[in-house]
Protein backbone atom coordinates (compact mmCIF):
# COMPACT_ATOMS: atom_id res chain seq x y z
CA UNK A 1 0.00 0.00 0.00
CA UNK A 2 0.95 3.23 -1.00
CA UNK A 3 0.99 6.06 1.94
CA UNK A 4 1.44 9.71 1.62
CA UNK A 5 0.44 12.92 3.86
CA UNK A 6 -0.74 16.50 2.50
CA UNK A 7 -0.26 18.72 4.18
CA UNK A 8 -2.16 22.09 3.73
CA UNK A 9 -1.03 24.81 5.30
CA UNK A 10 -0.27 29.21 5.36
CA UNK A 11 2.21 29.92 7.48
CA UNK A 12 4.66 28.47 9.86
CA UNK A 13 4.22 26.55 12.86
CA UNK A 14 4.72 27.77 16.20
CA UNK A 15 4.68 25.20 18.27
CA UNK A 16 5.75 21.76 19.49
CA UNK A 17 7.73 19.54 17.82
CA UNK A 18 9.92 20.45 14.44
CA UNK A 19 7.94 19.88 11.78
CA UNK A 20 10.24 18.81 9.68
CA UNK A 21 11.51 15.96 12.03
CA UNK A 22 8.42 14.48 12.26
CA UNK A 23 8.37 14.41 7.94
CA UNK A 24 11.97 12.47 8.44
CA UNK A 25 9.95 9.80 10.51
CA UNK A 26 7.18 9.55 7.86
CA UNK A 27 9.69 9.38 5.25
CA UNK A 28 11.39 6.55 6.91
CA UNK A 29 8.33 4.82 7.53
CA UNK A 30 7.84 4.76 4.25
CA UNK A 31 5.14 7.45 4.21
CA UNK A 32 5.27 10.27 1.82
CA UNK A 33 4.42 13.80 3.29
CA UNK A 34 3.95 16.78 0.45
CA UNK A 35 3.29 20.21 1.50
CA UNK A 36 0.94 22.95 -0.40
CA UNK A 37 1.26 26.16 1.16
CA UNK A 38 -1.71 28.35 0.09
CA UNK A 39 -1.55 31.97 -0.38
CA UNK A 40 -5.08 33.94 -0.18
CA UNK A 41 -4.26 37.72 -1.13
CA UNK A 42 -1.28 37.73 1.78
CA UNK A 43 1.42 36.02 1.66
CA UNK A 44 2.95 32.76 3.10
CA UNK A 45 5.91 34.73 3.95
CA UNK A 46 9.79 33.90 3.64
CA UNK A 47 9.97 31.76 6.77
CA UNK A 48 6.79 30.07 5.75
CA UNK A 49 7.73 28.76 2.47
CA UNK A 50 11.60 27.89 3.53
CA UNK A 51 9.74 25.63 6.32
CA UNK A 52 7.24 24.38 4.01
CA UNK A 53 10.23 23.13 1.41
CA UNK A 54 12.31 21.71 4.37
CA UNK A 55 9.16 19.44 5.77
CA UNK A 56 8.50 17.73 2.00
CA UNK A 57 12.17 17.53 1.50
CA UNK A 58 12.51 15.58 4.51
CA UNK A 59 9.12 13.88 3.63
CA UNK A 60 10.45 12.51 0.48
CA UNK A 61 7.84 14.66 -1.61
CA UNK A 62 7.03 18.03 -3.29
CA UNK A 63 6.15 21.43 -2.14
CA UNK A 64 4.05 23.82 -3.70
CA UNK A 65 3.27 27.42 -3.04
CA UNK A 66 -0.33 27.81 -4.65
CA UNK A 67 -3.15 30.65 -5.00
CA UNK A 68 -6.45 29.10 -3.96
CA UNK A 69 -7.48 29.19 -7.06
CA UNK A 70 -4.78 26.00 -7.73
CA UNK A 71 -5.39 24.11 -4.69
CA UNK A 72 -7.50 21.44 -6.22
CA UNK A 73 -5.30 20.64 -9.62
CA UNK A 74 -2.18 20.78 -6.84
CA UNK A 75 -3.54 18.41 -4.76
CA UNK A 76 -4.78 16.19 -7.75
CA UNK A 77 -1.32 16.78 -9.62
CA UNK A 78 1.12 15.80 -6.33
CA UNK A 79 -1.04 12.19 -5.41
CA UNK A 80 -0.68 11.23 -8.78
CA UNK A 81 3.27 12.23 -8.90
CA UNK A 82 3.60 10.91 -5.67
CA UNK A 83 2.40 7.03 -6.76
CA UNK A 84 3.75 7.59 -10.37
CA UNK A 85 7.27 7.90 -8.49
CA UNK A 86 7.06 5.38 -5.60
CA UNK A 87 5.79 3.05 -8.23
CA UNK A 88 9.08 4.10 -10.04
CA UNK A 89 11.37 3.52 -7.71
CA UNK A 90 10.27 0.09 -6.53
CA UNK A 91 10.39 -0.52 -10.87
CA UNK A 92 14.11 0.75 -10.80
CA UNK A 93 15.22 -1.46 -8.19
CA UNK A 94 13.90 -4.69 -9.64
CA UNK A 95 15.12 -3.66 -12.83
CA UNK A 96 18.91 -3.15 -11.75
CA UNK A 97 18.19 -6.75 -10.36
CA UNK A 98 17.17 -8.02 -14.01
CA UNK A 99 18.37 -5.70 -16.40
CA UNK A 100 21.49 -4.34 -14.60
CA UNK A 101 20.34 -0.74 -15.68
CA UNK A 102 18.60 1.69 -13.32
CA UNK A 103 16.99 3.67 -15.15
CA UNK A 104 13.65 3.69 -17.60
CA UNK A 105 15.15 6.41 -19.92
CA UNK A 106 18.37 3.76 -20.32
CA UNK A 107 16.15 0.61 -21.60
CA UNK A 108 15.72 -0.09 -24.89
CA UNK A 109 12.13 1.71 -26.51
CA UNK A 110 10.91 -2.25 -26.67
CA UNK A 111 11.98 -3.04 -23.28
CA UNK A 112 10.93 0.81 -22.29
CA UNK A 113 7.20 0.12 -23.44
CA UNK A 114 6.83 -3.03 -21.64
CA UNK A 115 7.91 -1.50 -18.23
CA UNK A 116 6.33 1.46 -18.39
CA UNK A 117 3.19 -0.56 -19.25
CA UNK A 118 3.90 -2.55 -15.68
CA UNK A 119 4.33 0.99 -14.04
CA UNK A 120 0.87 2.41 -15.39
CA UNK A 121 -0.82 -1.17 -14.51
CA UNK A 122 0.34 -1.03 -11.21
CA UNK A 123 -0.29 3.57 -10.66
CA UNK A 124 -4.07 2.05 -11.19
CA UNK A 125 -4.39 -0.72 -9.28
CA UNK A 126 -2.12 -0.49 -6.40
CA UNK A 127 -4.12 0.60 -2.89
CA UNK A 128 -3.25 3.82 -1.67
CA UNK A 129 -3.97 5.89 1.41
CA UNK A 130 -3.90 9.61 1.64
CA UNK A 131 -4.26 11.79 4.54
CA UNK A 132 -4.74 15.39 3.81
CA UNK A 133 -3.19 17.19 7.10
CA UNK A 134 -5.15 20.90 6.88
CA UNK A 135 -3.98 23.66 8.59
CA UNK A 136 -7.23 25.17 10.56
CA UNK A 137 -5.57 27.72 12.46
CA UNK A 138 -7.13 30.99 12.41
CA UNK A 139 -5.95 32.41 9.22
CA UNK A 140 -7.08 29.52 7.40
CA UNK A 141 -10.66 29.64 7.60
CA UNK A 142 -11.54 31.86 4.63
CA UNK A 143 -9.53 28.92 2.96
CA UNK A 144 -11.56 26.25 3.98
CA UNK A 145 -14.45 26.36 1.35
CA UNK A 146 -11.52 25.85 -1.34
CA UNK A 147 -10.36 22.88 0.85
CA UNK A 148 -13.17 20.86 0.88
CA UNK A 149 -13.55 21.30 -2.54
CA UNK A 150 -10.29 20.01 -3.58
CA UNK A 151 -11.11 17.29 -0.58
CA UNK A 152 -14.22 16.34 -3.20
CA UNK A 153 -12.09 16.39 -6.25
CA UNK A 154 -9.51 14.21 -5.06
CA UNK A 155 -12.29 11.72 -3.67
CA UNK A 156 -13.55 11.56 -7.77
CA UNK A 157 -10.16 10.85 -9.22
CA UNK A 158 -9.34 8.00 -6.19
CA UNK A 159 -13.01 6.94 -6.83
CA UNK A 160 -12.53 5.91 -10.15
CA UNK A 161 -9.27 4.02 -10.15
CA UNK A 162 -9.55 0.25 -10.13
CA UNK A 163 -7.26 -0.25 -6.93
CA UNK A 164 -8.44 0.05 -3.25
CA UNK A 165 -7.94 4.02 -2.50
CA UNK A 166 -9.07 5.31 0.77
CA UNK A 167 -8.62 9.23 1.86
CA UNK A 168 -9.20 10.34 5.30
CA UNK A 169 -8.71 14.47 5.87
CA UNK A 170 -7.41 15.72 9.68
CA UNK A 171 -7.07 19.00 11.07
CA UNK A 172 -4.59 21.13 13.72
CA UNK A 173 -5.19 22.18 16.11
CA UNK A 174 -7.74 19.86 17.68
CA UNK A 175 -9.55 22.06 20.54
CA UNK A 176 -6.93 22.90 22.83
CA UNK A 177 -4.58 19.63 21.75
CA UNK A 178 -2.02 19.95 20.24
CA UNK A 179 -2.27 17.05 18.04
CA UNK A 180 -4.44 16.28 14.78
CA UNK A 181 -8.22 15.74 15.41
CA UNK A 182 -9.62 13.40 12.33
CA UNK A 183 -12.46 15.34 10.36
CA UNK A 184 -13.44 12.81 7.59
CA UNK A 185 -12.27 9.24 8.83
CA UNK A 186 -10.92 6.49 6.19
CA UNK A 187 -13.29 6.20 3.59
CA UNK A 188 -13.24 4.33 0.66
CA UNK A 189 -16.64 5.98 -0.82
CA UNK A 190 -14.86 9.33 -0.76
CA UNK A 191 -17.50 11.45 -2.97
CA UNK A 192 -20.26 10.96 0.02
CA UNK A 193 -17.97 13.28 1.97
CA UNK A 194 -20.03 16.80 2.18
CA UNK A 195 -19.21 19.06 4.73
CA UNK A 196 -15.68 18.56 5.63
CA UNK A 197 -15.46 21.03 8.57
CA UNK A 198 -18.76 21.44 10.81
CA UNK A 199 -17.50 22.85 13.52
CA UNK A 200 -14.02 24.04 13.78
CA UNK A 201 -12.85 26.28 16.70
CA UNK A 202 -10.40 28.18 14.88
CA UNK A 203 -6.99 28.58 17.41
CA UNK A 204 -3.81 30.92 17.13
CA UNK A 205 -1.45 28.27 17.19
CA UNK A 206 -0.05 26.03 14.47
CA UNK A 207 1.34 22.74 16.04
CA UNK A 208 2.40 21.50 12.58
CA UNK A 209 5.19 19.11 14.10
CA UNK A 210 2.66 17.23 16.45
CA UNK A 211 -0.21 17.48 13.40
CA UNK A 212 2.09 15.41 11.68
CA UNK A 213 2.75 13.01 14.13
CA UNK A 214 -0.71 12.30 14.75
CA UNK A 215 -1.40 12.23 10.86
CA UNK A 216 1.72 9.52 11.15
CA UNK A 217 0.15 7.55 13.44
CA UNK A 218 -3.45 7.73 11.97
CA UNK A 219 -1.80 6.57 8.29
CA UNK A 220 0.21 3.56 9.92
CA UNK A 221 -2.80 2.25 11.65
CA UNK A 222 -1.20 2.97 14.94
CA UNK A 223 -4.36 5.12 15.81
CA UNK A 224 -6.75 3.31 15.11
CA UNK A 225 -9.53 5.35 17.28
CA UNK A 226 -10.28 8.52 17.97
CA UNK A 227 -12.87 9.78 20.71
CA UNK A 228 -16.37 9.72 18.50
CA UNK A 229 -15.26 8.05 15.39
CA UNK A 230 -15.51 4.63 14.49
CA UNK A 231 -12.56 2.16 14.73
CA UNK A 232 -10.53 1.43 11.58
CA UNK A 233 -11.45 -1.41 9.50
CA UNK A 234 -8.27 -3.25 10.10
CA UNK A 235 -6.45 -2.74 7.16
CA UNK A 236 -5.35 -5.78 4.52
CA UNK A 237 -2.19 -3.88 3.31
CA UNK A 238 0.40 -5.91 1.09
CA UNK A 239 4.12 -5.33 2.24
CA UNK A 240 5.35 -2.47 0.54
CA UNK A 241 8.59 -2.59 -1.43
CA UNK A 242 9.39 -5.35 -3.84
CA UNK A 243 6.50 -7.19 -3.00
CA UNK A 244 4.15 -4.71 -5.47
CA UNK A 245 5.69 -6.55 -8.25
CA UNK A 246 5.34 -9.92 -7.31
CA UNK A 247 2.34 -10.29 -9.75
CA UNK A 248 4.13 -8.46 -12.49
CA UNK A 249 6.46 -10.79 -14.88
CA UNK A 250 8.94 -7.57 -15.98
CA UNK B 1 15.70 22.69 -31.59
CA UNK B 2 16.06 25.51 -34.16
CA UNK B 3 14.74 24.83 -38.47
CA UNK B 4 17.85 23.03 -39.91
CA UNK B 5 18.87 21.16 -36.94
CA UNK B 6 19.47 17.28 -37.65
CA UNK B 7 17.82 14.43 -34.85
CA UNK B 8 19.49 11.12 -35.34
CA UNK B 9 17.54 8.53 -32.99
CA UNK B 10 20.06 6.07 -30.25
CA UNK B 11 17.82 2.94 -31.23
CA UNK B 12 16.88 2.95 -34.97
CA UNK B 13 19.51 5.51 -36.38
CA UNK B 14 16.86 7.27 -38.42
CA UNK B 15 17.55 10.93 -39.33
CA UNK B 16 15.30 13.61 -39.17
CA UNK B 17 15.75 17.07 -40.46
CA UNK B 18 13.73 19.78 -38.11
CA UNK B 19 11.50 22.74 -40.45
CA UNK B 20 10.02 24.33 -37.42
CA UNK B 21 8.20 24.17 -34.69
CA UNK B 22 4.70 23.13 -34.40
CA UNK B 23 3.24 23.37 -30.70
CA UNK B 24 4.34 23.05 -26.63
CA UNK B 25 2.56 21.57 -23.88
CA UNK B 26 2.99 19.97 -20.40
CA UNK B 27 4.43 16.94 -21.50
CA UNK B 28 6.93 18.28 -24.47
CA UNK B 29 7.13 20.05 -27.55
CA UNK B 30 6.18 18.82 -30.94
CA UNK B 31 7.86 20.26 -34.69
CA UNK B 32 7.44 19.87 -38.11
CA UNK B 33 10.22 17.72 -38.99
CA UNK B 34 11.29 15.73 -42.96
CA UNK B 35 12.74 12.24 -42.71
CA UNK B 36 12.52 9.16 -45.30
CA UNK B 37 8.77 9.30 -45.37
CA UNK B 38 8.55 12.91 -46.22
CA UNK B 39 6.80 15.64 -43.90
CA UNK B 40 6.04 14.51 -40.09
CA UNK B 41 5.39 15.55 -36.94
CA UNK B 42 8.12 14.65 -34.41
CA UNK B 43 7.20 14.98 -30.10
CA UNK B 44 9.74 15.61 -28.05
CA UNK B 45 9.08 14.56 -24.80
CA UNK B 46 9.90 16.08 -20.84
CA UNK B 47 9.93 12.63 -19.48
CA UNK B 48 10.40 9.37 -20.74
CA UNK B 49 7.89 7.42 -18.72
CA UNK B 50 5.68 9.82 -19.18
CA UNK B 51 5.81 9.66 -23.45
CA UNK B 52 6.04 6.29 -23.36
CA UNK B 53 2.50 5.98 -22.15
CA UNK B 54 1.17 8.04 -24.13
CA UNK B 55 3.06 6.25 -27.28
CA UNK B 56 2.00 2.63 -25.40
CA UNK B 57 -1.75 3.88 -25.72
CA UNK B 58 -1.42 4.89 -29.15
CA UNK B 59 -0.04 1.63 -30.07
CA UNK B 60 -2.50 -0.49 -28.55
CA UNK B 61 -4.98 1.61 -31.13
CA UNK B 62 -3.20 0.59 -33.46
CA UNK B 63 -3.04 -2.94 -33.16
CA UNK B 64 -6.24 -3.72 -31.92
CA UNK B 65 -7.62 -3.05 -35.08
CA UNK B 66 -4.99 -1.92 -37.70
CA UNK B 67 -7.42 -0.43 -40.28
CA UNK B 68 -6.13 3.69 -39.23
CA UNK B 69 -2.57 2.72 -40.57
CA UNK B 70 0.04 3.78 -37.88
CA UNK B 71 -0.37 7.25 -36.02
CA UNK B 72 3.09 6.25 -34.71
CA UNK B 73 6.07 6.24 -37.13
CA UNK B 74 9.27 6.00 -34.74
CA UNK B 75 9.62 5.81 -31.47
CA UNK B 76 13.43 6.65 -30.39
CA UNK B 77 15.96 8.81 -28.42
CA UNK B 78 18.42 11.75 -28.90
CA UNK B 79 21.29 13.53 -27.62
CA UNK B 80 20.78 17.22 -27.13
CA UNK B 81 22.96 19.22 -25.68
CA UNK B 82 24.20 16.27 -23.98
CA UNK B 83 20.74 15.82 -22.59
CA UNK B 84 18.48 12.47 -23.74
CA UNK B 85 15.54 13.54 -24.88
CA UNK B 86 12.77 10.31 -26.03
CA UNK B 87 10.72 11.16 -28.77
CA UNK B 88 8.25 10.09 -31.15
CA UNK B 89 7.51 10.62 -34.74
CA UNK B 90 3.70 10.74 -36.08
CA UNK B 91 1.85 11.59 -38.79
CA UNK B 92 1.66 15.42 -39.18
CA UNK B 93 -1.98 16.75 -39.25
CA UNK B 94 -2.39 20.12 -41.14
CA UNK B 95 -4.77 22.78 -39.77
CA UNK B 96 -6.12 25.16 -37.12
CA UNK B 97 -7.96 24.86 -33.72
CA UNK B 98 -11.87 24.57 -34.39
CA UNK B 99 -12.33 28.30 -32.84
CA UNK B 100 -10.24 29.94 -35.13
CA UNK B 101 -11.77 27.81 -38.24
CA UNK B 102 -14.85 29.06 -37.55
CA UNK B 103 -13.82 32.47 -37.17
CA UNK B 104 -12.14 32.59 -40.31
CA UNK B 105 -14.74 30.82 -42.24
CA UNK B 106 -17.92 31.38 -40.48
CA UNK B 107 -20.56 29.37 -37.93
CA UNK B 108 -22.15 27.77 -41.00
CA UNK B 109 -19.30 24.90 -40.39
CA UNK B 110 -20.30 24.65 -37.03
CA UNK B 111 -22.76 21.72 -37.69
CA UNK B 112 -20.09 19.98 -39.60
CA UNK B 113 -17.16 20.35 -37.35
CA UNK B 114 -19.66 18.69 -34.31
CA UNK B 115 -20.61 15.76 -36.92
CA UNK B 116 -16.54 15.04 -37.45
CA UNK B 117 -15.65 14.80 -33.56
CA UNK B 118 -18.62 12.80 -33.03
CA UNK B 119 -17.46 10.36 -35.64
CA UNK B 120 -13.64 10.61 -34.36
CA UNK B 121 -15.08 9.65 -30.66
CA UNK B 122 -17.26 7.04 -32.38
CA UNK B 123 -14.70 5.38 -34.26
CA UNK B 124 -12.32 5.51 -30.42
CA UNK B 125 -15.14 4.11 -28.44
CA UNK B 126 -15.70 1.63 -30.59
CA UNK B 127 -12.10 0.05 -30.16
CA UNK B 128 -12.67 0.21 -26.06
CA UNK B 129 -10.58 3.67 -25.39
CA UNK B 130 -12.24 7.02 -24.62
CA UNK B 131 -10.21 10.13 -26.23
CA UNK B 132 -10.47 11.51 -22.56
CA UNK B 133 -8.35 15.14 -23.30
CA UNK B 134 -10.79 16.45 -25.82
CA UNK B 135 -10.63 20.36 -26.16
CA UNK B 136 -9.87 22.79 -28.38
CA UNK B 137 -6.08 22.46 -28.14
CA UNK B 138 -6.58 18.95 -28.99
CA UNK B 139 -8.21 19.69 -32.27
CA UNK B 140 -7.48 20.42 -35.64
CA UNK B 141 -9.67 21.27 -38.24
CA UNK B 142 -8.65 21.99 -42.13
CA UNK B 143 -10.36 22.45 -45.83
CA UNK B 144 -13.86 21.30 -45.47
CA UNK B 145 -14.18 20.62 -42.23
CA UNK B 146 -11.93 18.11 -42.35
CA UNK B 147 -11.52 17.43 -37.92
CA UNK B 148 -8.66 15.82 -36.21
CA UNK B 149 -7.87 14.87 -32.73
CA UNK B 150 -4.38 15.28 -31.69
CA UNK B 151 -2.42 14.59 -28.21
CA UNK B 152 -3.77 11.34 -27.39
CA UNK B 153 -2.44 11.88 -23.69
CA UNK B 154 -5.76 10.89 -22.07
CA UNK B 155 -6.67 7.93 -24.15
CA UNK B 156 -7.98 5.70 -21.98
CA UNK B 157 -9.57 2.29 -21.90
CA UNK B 158 -13.66 1.56 -20.95
CA UNK B 159 -13.65 1.43 -17.34
CA UNK B 160 -10.15 2.70 -15.92
CA UNK B 161 -9.77 6.07 -14.52
CA UNK B 162 -9.28 9.18 -16.72
CA UNK B 163 -6.09 9.57 -17.40
CA UNK B 164 -5.40 13.39 -18.47
CA UNK B 165 -8.36 15.75 -18.16
CA UNK B 166 -8.52 19.46 -18.54
CA UNK B 167 -10.83 20.82 -15.40
CA UNK B 168 -13.45 23.30 -18.16
CA UNK B 169 -14.29 20.13 -19.96
CA UNK B 170 -14.28 17.17 -17.10
CA UNK B 171 -17.55 16.04 -15.95
CA UNK B 172 -16.30 15.65 -12.34
CA UNK B 173 -15.30 19.86 -11.97
CA UNK B 174 -19.04 20.07 -13.28
CA UNK B 175 -20.24 17.24 -10.66
CA UNK B 176 -22.18 16.08 -13.71
CA UNK B 177 -20.49 12.49 -13.00
CA UNK B 178 -17.22 10.22 -12.47
CA UNK B 179 -14.01 10.35 -13.58
CA UNK B 180 -14.21 7.41 -14.86
CA UNK B 181 -13.93 6.75 -18.83
CA UNK B 182 -17.28 5.51 -20.48
CA UNK B 183 -19.03 6.83 -23.65
CA UNK B 184 -20.16 9.45 -21.82
CA UNK B 185 -17.47 11.12 -20.39
CA UNK B 186 -16.08 12.44 -24.00
CA UNK B 187 -19.83 13.44 -24.60
CA UNK B 188 -19.76 15.51 -21.72
CA UNK B 189 -16.46 17.09 -22.73
CA UNK B 190 -17.57 17.42 -26.95
CA UNK B 191 -20.83 19.18 -25.56
CA UNK B 192 -18.27 21.75 -23.21
CA UNK B 193 -16.38 22.35 -26.20
CA UNK B 194 -19.52 22.80 -28.47
CA UNK B 195 -20.95 25.51 -25.76
CA UNK B 196 -17.49 27.02 -25.94
CA UNK B 197 -17.21 27.31 -29.66
CA UNK B 198 -20.99 28.93 -29.85
CA UNK B 199 -20.65 31.21 -26.73
CA UNK B 200 -18.86 34.34 -27.89
CA UNK B 201 -19.70 36.30 -25.03
CA UNK B 202 -17.53 34.20 -22.28
CA UNK B 203 -20.23 33.00 -20.28
CA UNK B 204 -18.83 29.58 -20.27
CA UNK B 205 -15.56 30.97 -18.65
CA UNK B 206 -17.61 32.49 -16.10
CA UNK B 207 -19.88 29.55 -15.18
CA UNK B 208 -16.65 27.59 -14.43
CA UNK B 209 -15.40 29.94 -12.25
CA UNK B 210 -19.13 29.50 -10.06
CA UNK B 211 -18.56 27.91 -6.89
CA UNK B 212 -22.23 26.77 -7.94
CA UNK B 213 -21.37 25.33 -11.04
CA UNK B 214 -23.16 22.61 -12.20
CA UNK B 215 -24.98 20.32 -15.35
CA UNK B 216 -28.04 22.46 -14.70
CA UNK B 217 -26.05 25.66 -15.59
CA UNK B 218 -24.52 24.06 -18.80
CA UNK B 219 -28.03 22.94 -19.73
CA UNK B 220 -29.39 26.50 -19.27
CA UNK B 221 -26.32 28.07 -21.30
CA UNK B 222 -27.21 25.40 -24.19
CA UNK B 223 -30.62 26.90 -24.17
CA UNK B 224 -29.60 30.70 -24.42
CA UNK B 225 -26.58 30.82 -26.90
CA UNK B 226 -28.67 30.91 -30.76
CA UNK B 227 -25.42 29.96 -32.24
CA UNK B 228 -26.10 26.32 -30.57
CA UNK B 229 -29.41 26.40 -30.87
CA UNK B 230 -30.09 24.03 -33.90
CA UNK B 231 -28.01 21.36 -31.55
CA UNK B 232 -29.16 22.72 -28.08
CA UNK B 233 -31.55 19.07 -27.47
CA UNK B 234 -27.65 16.81 -28.09
CA UNK B 235 -25.79 19.25 -26.08
CA UNK B 236 -28.11 18.74 -23.39
CA UNK B 237 -28.76 15.05 -23.45
CA UNK B 238 -24.82 14.86 -23.82
CA UNK B 239 -24.48 16.91 -20.74
CA UNK B 240 -26.94 15.06 -18.78
CA UNK B 241 -25.97 11.84 -19.32
CA UNK B 242 -29.33 10.85 -21.69
CA UNK B 243 -27.10 9.44 -24.64
CA UNK B 244 -25.76 5.40 -24.13
CA UNK B 245 -23.07 6.03 -27.15
CA UNK B 246 -21.73 8.68 -29.54
CA UNK B 247 -23.22 6.96 -32.34
CA UNK B 248 -26.19 7.73 -30.69
CA UNK B 249 -25.25 11.16 -30.67
CA UNK B 250 -24.30 11.35 -33.91
CA UNK B 251 -27.91 10.07 -35.07
CA UNK B 252 -29.44 13.10 -32.90
CA UNK B 253 -27.12 15.35 -34.30
CA UNK B 254 -27.58 14.85 -37.91
CA UNK B 255 -31.40 14.69 -37.49
CA UNK B 256 -31.03 18.03 -35.60
CA UNK B 257 -28.26 19.71 -38.34
CA UNK B 258 -30.69 18.00 -41.71
CA UNK B 259 -33.81 19.35 -40.30
CA UNK B 260 -32.45 22.89 -39.91
CA UNK B 261 -30.92 22.59 -42.88
CA UNK B 262 -33.90 21.65 -45.10
CA UNK B 263 -36.00 25.04 -43.21
CA UNK B 264 -33.73 27.30 -43.71
CA UNK B 265 -35.17 29.69 -46.51
CA UNK B 266 -32.45 31.33 -47.82
CA UNK B 267 -29.26 29.84 -49.43
CA UNK B 268 -25.63 30.15 -47.97
CA UNK B 269 -22.99 29.65 -50.54
CA UNK B 270 -20.13 30.29 -48.21
CA UNK B 271 -16.77 27.54 -49.05
CA UNK B 272 -13.78 28.07 -46.39
CA UNK B 273 -12.05 31.95 -46.92
CA UNK B 274 -8.69 30.13 -48.00
CA UNK B 275 -10.65 28.67 -50.76
CA UNK B 276 -12.99 31.96 -51.78
CA UNK B 277 -9.33 33.74 -51.72
CA UNK B 278 -7.77 31.02 -53.85
CA UNK B 279 -10.77 31.45 -56.10
CA UNK B 280 -11.00 35.10 -56.32
CA UNK B 281 -7.12 34.69 -57.24
CA UNK B 282 -7.84 32.52 -60.14
CA UNK B 283 -10.93 34.93 -61.30
CA UNK B 284 -8.94 37.94 -61.37
CA UNK B 285 -6.09 36.37 -63.13
CA UNK B 286 -8.56 35.42 -65.51
CA UNK B 287 -10.01 38.67 -66.39
CA UNK B 288 -6.43 39.70 -66.80
CA UNK B 289 -5.37 37.08 -68.99
CA UNK B 290 -8.34 38.05 -71.07
CA UNK B 291 -7.74 41.88 -71.04
CA UNK B 292 -4.75 40.87 -72.26
CA UNK B 293 -5.62 38.74 -75.19
CA UNK B 294 -8.42 41.16 -76.24
CA UNK B 295 -5.48 43.72 -76.68
CA UNK B 296 -3.22 41.97 -78.31
CA UNK B 297 -6.15 40.61 -80.76
CA UNK B 298 -7.40 44.28 -81.18
CA UNK B 299 -3.66 45.75 -81.69
N1 LIG C 1 0.46 15.42 -35.32
C1 LIG C 1 0.51 16.75 -35.26
N2 LIG C 1 0.46 17.49 -36.37
C2 LIG C 1 0.53 18.83 -36.32
N3 LIG C 1 0.64 19.55 -35.19
C3 LIG C 1 0.70 18.90 -34.03
C4 LIG C 1 0.63 17.46 -34.00
N4 LIG C 1 0.71 17.07 -32.71
C5 LIG C 1 0.81 18.20 -31.98
N5 LIG C 1 0.81 19.31 -32.75
C6 LIG C 1 0.92 20.71 -32.30
O1 LIG C 1 1.72 20.79 -31.13
C7 LIG C 1 1.01 21.30 -30.03
C8 LIG C 1 1.38 20.60 -28.71
O2 LIG C 1 1.19 19.20 -28.85
P1 LIG C 1 0.51 18.30 -27.73
O3 LIG C 1 -0.84 18.88 -27.40
O4 LIG C 1 0.59 16.89 -28.19
O5 LIG C 1 1.51 18.54 -26.52
P2 LIG C 1 1.25 18.21 -24.98
O6 LIG C 1 2.53 18.46 -24.28
O7 LIG C 1 0.65 16.86 -24.84
O8 LIG C 1 0.19 19.33 -24.66
P3 LIG C 1 -0.88 19.40 -23.50
O9 LIG C 1 -0.28 20.28 -22.47
O10 LIG C 1 -2.05 20.06 -24.21
O11 LIG C 1 -1.19 18.02 -23.06
C9 LIG C 1 -0.45 21.13 -30.39
O12 LIG C 1 -1.26 22.09 -29.81
C10 LIG C 1 -0.41 21.29 -31.92
O13 LIG C 1 -0.42 22.64 -32.27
Amino acid sequence: MLKQIILITDGCSNTGLNPVVAAAHAASAGVTVNVIGVVDHGEIGKSGAAEADAIARAGGGMCRIVSLRELAQTVQMMTRRTVAQTIRQVVEQELKKTFAVDSVEKLSPVKRAHVVKVMDDLGETVSLRVCLLIDASASMRPKLRSVEEAVHDLSLSLEARSGQSEISVMYFPDGHELTAGVAVPWTKAPSEIRSVFRHLEMQGVTPTGPAIMSALQYITGERTETAGQRELAASREAAPGTGLLQDYVV
Amino acid sequence: MLPGDRIVGRWNGRSYRVEQKLGEGANGQVYLVTGAAGLCALKLGYSAVDLQSEINGLMELRFGTGNSGSYVLDTDDVTLGGQEYPYYVMRYVQGVTPSRFLAENGMDWYPVIGWRLLTKLSELHDRGYIFGDLKSDNILVSGYGTTELIDYGGLTRFGKAVRQYTELYDRGYWRAGPRSADAGYDLFAFAVLCLELADSGGRLALLAKDPERSATKLVRLADQLPACAVVAPVLKACLTGGLRSAEEARAAWRRCVYAAGADRAEVHRSPPAALTAVLAGTFILSVIAFGAALYWSIS
